[in-house]
């Protein structure tokens, strides 16, 4: 196979953030550090490789980007404190920025100021067009859909469903293509085997490692590195995932709601009615989650915290922003009489909500998918020729 | 203790102070050379063999330690501490305590009648903790001077040391004597010490008991070692296979040493070959970043032992467990092959790198460079402002440097800068003395 060179690679990836890179020697510490770096699996020294070498399509075919869960072990024991952790965290950007269409991805991981800018311009956009689609704001009770009319939010959240489903598709299958080209695949090797066998690999990958965080909870933490198991690496993150997929749970069990007639959307609930209970209760540890994880940033907790992208910052800022908004809403509905600023809230809640789910494929949001995906192929171990069998196997030995 | 009146004060009685002194004394200068601990020698004496001929390190350092005692031009000053220097027209005024030995060194004959009394037992911090010694001894069989010296803080005062020594030498009353040289130049020879042995917590955190450093390595090598064959410490088994971690102490800006040792490839290709002389069934791997083979007849060295069957391996050994068995096991990204591999040994040597000496109290590193006034390199060595121009001359004029003092370096060149001091010094001494003159 040939492989093209291009040259500008290291510079692009210093622009994404990948400090130090120059300083790698090519000593394997890193990889043999990390306890999630196996046989088939070689990284980080092996992308680090492939980035001083140039190679482009190498690195942009690589899952193993999105097997790492930036524990920051490499990095803390790097002999040249190359920072290879925070060099993954850098290709990872990259990636997203390659695999989403128009690289619209570079405005967030390298341009703070601009990529901010959008962002925040977007929550104007939504709110400024809400707020000219507001109608009446009743003042003995907050009736947030009466202010703003339930048809056109939930026409806005299924346009932004759909464009979202759609762009996530395409982000998919860019990068299940460049994974397929650099390993001679092609894409009917990644649901190979029998269907037992992918449907194995798709359990694993979306229910034991995305939403039980087994590798991350179990070879990612360093007794030294845990002090308390709530602010555990694994943990804080799980609490903002789980939280995050709870209020989704709530929202679209309410909907189901609205649907077979049993309750319609914004009616008055007492706290204890299920979804609310659901969504309370998600949203308080997705807050802790999300809080927890702005401090680790904010204060360099380790090394895995010291090196953020505008990218990083930006998703936690969304991320923050609508779940404080969220429960600010909350208190104002249950608070006597209808404080005005609850309206104002609803509308900055939905902007900012809107924004974010927009901007998945561009964000370190995207890692959610391209992390799901990269474990199914972990977990199924597609290959283009047959594996030797167990006999040929011991003989060899 | 009489003061004295000198051209050149050597402190530190290693390879590379021993030669300076007798450099310099040879020419006709007067030299006092103070060593902190009670004998001369240095840690070369403590080796076995020096790399790249393979000679008997006894063989060369034991005739310049006996040159140096008996030298009419030196003032051998065992068991001596420099405290402070001071600034005079004319040179330096070096305040020195002689630390109690609690013998008296003139009626001492070496007999060691005390050392066959003494009922306590130490570990000898000669053989690396390895073997013993009672808590009053001659230092070790080839020390100079041949002087029993006792160590307060493990002898239990039982007497018996007193009632059996012939010459009535041992005094339990003494106290530290201070003295003063006058001089023209000081060179500081003051060496170096290992980087610690428990620095990486990924290496065990020096808790694993068949992971040793590189000196002892070199005491189960040397024909006066403690148990005079290569054994594990662990459980003295015999090992079989064995393994030397490059780079275990330097090069890693995780524990602050960011230079090379420049001595520990060397060091690790010679004690490969020693053991493959010693043990010539057992397999030796090395796990290396670089090799760097850089000296007069080095690279061929390091051929030599690769031809011997000795194993070079590239890859940073990046972790070190230990088994049911205290068999270390080490993990390594094998980056040639681009492999990760889990491999048990029988015994692992960390090659740990060379760092400033500390002071006599442990405390501090800086303590010679301190008490001469000396700045540091980025490295904490004392600093060399002309390297080229003039290499063995500190920030300032009159105080010389050599060896080990001012960065790592192997034992021919330590002996070079040696040489190189005691030139210098002896120049500055002549221009001083004519200035004397016409003044």
């Amino acid at each position: 196979m040939t492989h093209r060179v291009d040259s500008s690679l290291l510079y692009e990836l210093k622009e994404f953030g990948a400090v130090g890179l120059e300083k790698c020697i090519n000593c394997g510490n890193c990889t043999a550090i990390c306890s999630l770096s196996k046989e088939d699996d070689r990284f980080p020294r092996h992308m680090i490789r492939m980035a001083q070498l140039g190679m482009k399509d190498e690195l942009l075919g690589s899952q193993e980007l999105w097997l790492c869960y930036n524990c920051g072990d490499c990095s803390e024991t790097c002999p040249q404190q190359a920072e290879p952790a925070n060099f993954m965290a850098a290709a990872r950007c990259y990636a997203v920025t390659h695999y989403a269409p128009l690289k619209i991805g570079n405005l967030f991981c390298k341009r703070p100021l601009l990529g901010g800018s959008i962002a925040a311009l977007m929550v104007l956009f939504f709110s400024i067009f809400m707020y000219g689609e507001s109608q009446t704001m009743a003042t003995e009770q907050l009736k947030l859909f009466g202010f703003i009319p339930y048809e056109l939010i939930h026409t806005a959240g299924l346009i932004g469903m759909v464009l979202i489903g759609l762009l996530s598709v395409v982000a998919i299958l860019t990068m299940m293509s460049r994974i397929a080209r650099v390993n001679h695949l092609s894409f009917k090797d990644f649901f190979n085997g029998t269907r037992m066998n992918w449907i194995r690999a798709f359990w694993d990958a979306v229910i034991v490692q995305s939403l039980g965080q087994k590798r991350y909870r179990e070879e990612c933490e360093t007794p030294e590195n845990t002090r308390v198991w709530y602010f555990s690496k694994w943990f804080v993150h799980a609490a903002t995932m789980w939280g995050f997929l709870g209020l989704l749970f709530a929202t679209a069990l309410n909907y189901l709601l609205d649907i077979i007639g049993v309750k319609a959307t914004g009616a008055f609930v007492p706290i204890w009615y299920p979804t609310r209970l659901i969504g309370t209760l998600s949203g308080l540890l997705f807050m802790y989650g999300v809080s927890a994880l702005l401090y680790k940033r904010w204060k360099s907790v380790d090394k895995a915290h010291s090196f953020s992208r505008p990218s990083d910052w930006i998703f936690l800022t969304l991320l923050w922003l609508s779940g404080v908004t969220g429960f600010i809403i909350e208190i104002a509905l249950y608070l006597p009489g209808a404080p005005l600023w609850g309206y104002w809230m609803f509308i900055f809640h939905v902007a900012v909500s809107i924004t974010l789910l927009l901007l998945l494929p561009f964000t370190k949001f995207a890692h959610a998918i391209y992390r799901i995906v990269a474990l199914y192929i972990h977990a199924l171990k597609p290959s283009a020729e047959a594996k030797p069998t167990q006999p040929e196997a011991a003989a060899a030995d | 203790m009489d003061n004295l009146h000198v051209d050149t004060l050597v402190v530190g009685g290693g390879i590379a102070g021993m030669q300076a002194a007798l450099d310099l004394a040879d020419q006709g200068f007067q030299v006092a050379l103070v060593e902190r601990e009670p004998s001369i020698g240095g840690k070369m004496i403590t080796l076995s063999k020096v790399f790249p001929t393979l000679d008997c390190c006894s063989c060369i350092t034991t005739p310049k330690m006996s040159a140096v005692a008996h030298h009419p031009n030196i003032h051998l000053l065992t068991y001596c501490e420099l405290q402070s220097i001071e600034e005079t027209g004319s040179g330096f005024h070096a305040a020195i305590v002689q630390k109690p030995r609690y013998v008296d060194a003139r009626k001492c004959t070496g007999c060691r009648e005390c050392e066959y009394a003494c009922p306590v037992t130490v570990p000898s911090p000669f053989d690396r903790g390895l073997g013993a010694y009672r808590a009053i001894r001659v230092p070790f069989s080839t020390a100079v001077p041949q002087k029993a010296v006792l160590d307060m803080e493990n002898c239990i005062l039982c007497g018996k040391c007193e009632k059996e020594c012939p010459a009535g030498a041992v005094d339990f009353t003494q106290q530290p004597e201070p003295f003063e040289i006058e001089t023209t130049t000081i060179i500081a020879a003051s060496g170096f010490e290992l980087t610690p042995l428990n620095a990486k917590k990924e290496y065990g955190g020096g808790k694993l008991r068949n992971v040793v450093d590189p000196l002892m390595m070199e005491r189960f090598l040397a024909p006066t070692g403690p148990y005079g064959r290569v054994l594990r410490p662990g459980d003295g088994k015999e090992p079989t296979s064995i393994a030397y971690v490059q780079c275990a102490g330097s090069r890693d800006q995780t524990l602050g040493v960011e230079y090379c040792s420049r001595v520990c490839c060397m060091y690790a290709v010679k004690q490969a070959m020693l053991i493959s002389g010693a043990l010539p069934m057992a397999d030796i791997t090395i796990y290396y970043m670089d090799i760097r083979t850089f000296g007069k007849g080095y690279e061929q060295f390091y051929q030599n032992a690769k031809a011997m069957g000795v194993e070079f391996v590239r890859g940073k050994v990046a972790a070190i467990r230990e088994d049911g068995e205290q068999n270390p096991v080490i993990k390594v990204e094998l980056t040639e092959e681009g492999r990760i591999v889990e491999r048990t040994f029988d015994l692992v040597i960390l090659s740990l790198g060379m760092t400033p000496a500390p002071g006599s109290n442990g405390t501090t590193s800086t303590s010679l460079s301190a008490s001469l006034g000396l700045p540091l390199g980025t490295d904490k060595f004392i600093a060399i402002p002309a390297p080229n121009a003039n290499p063995c001359a500190s920030a300032r004029p009159g105080i010389f440097v050599t060896g080990t003092a001012m960065g790592p370096m192997d034992i021919v060149d330590s002996i070079v800068t040696a040489s190189s001091a005691a030139s210098a010094a002896s120049a500055y001494i002549r221009e001083h003395q004519k200035e004397a003159v016409y003044a």
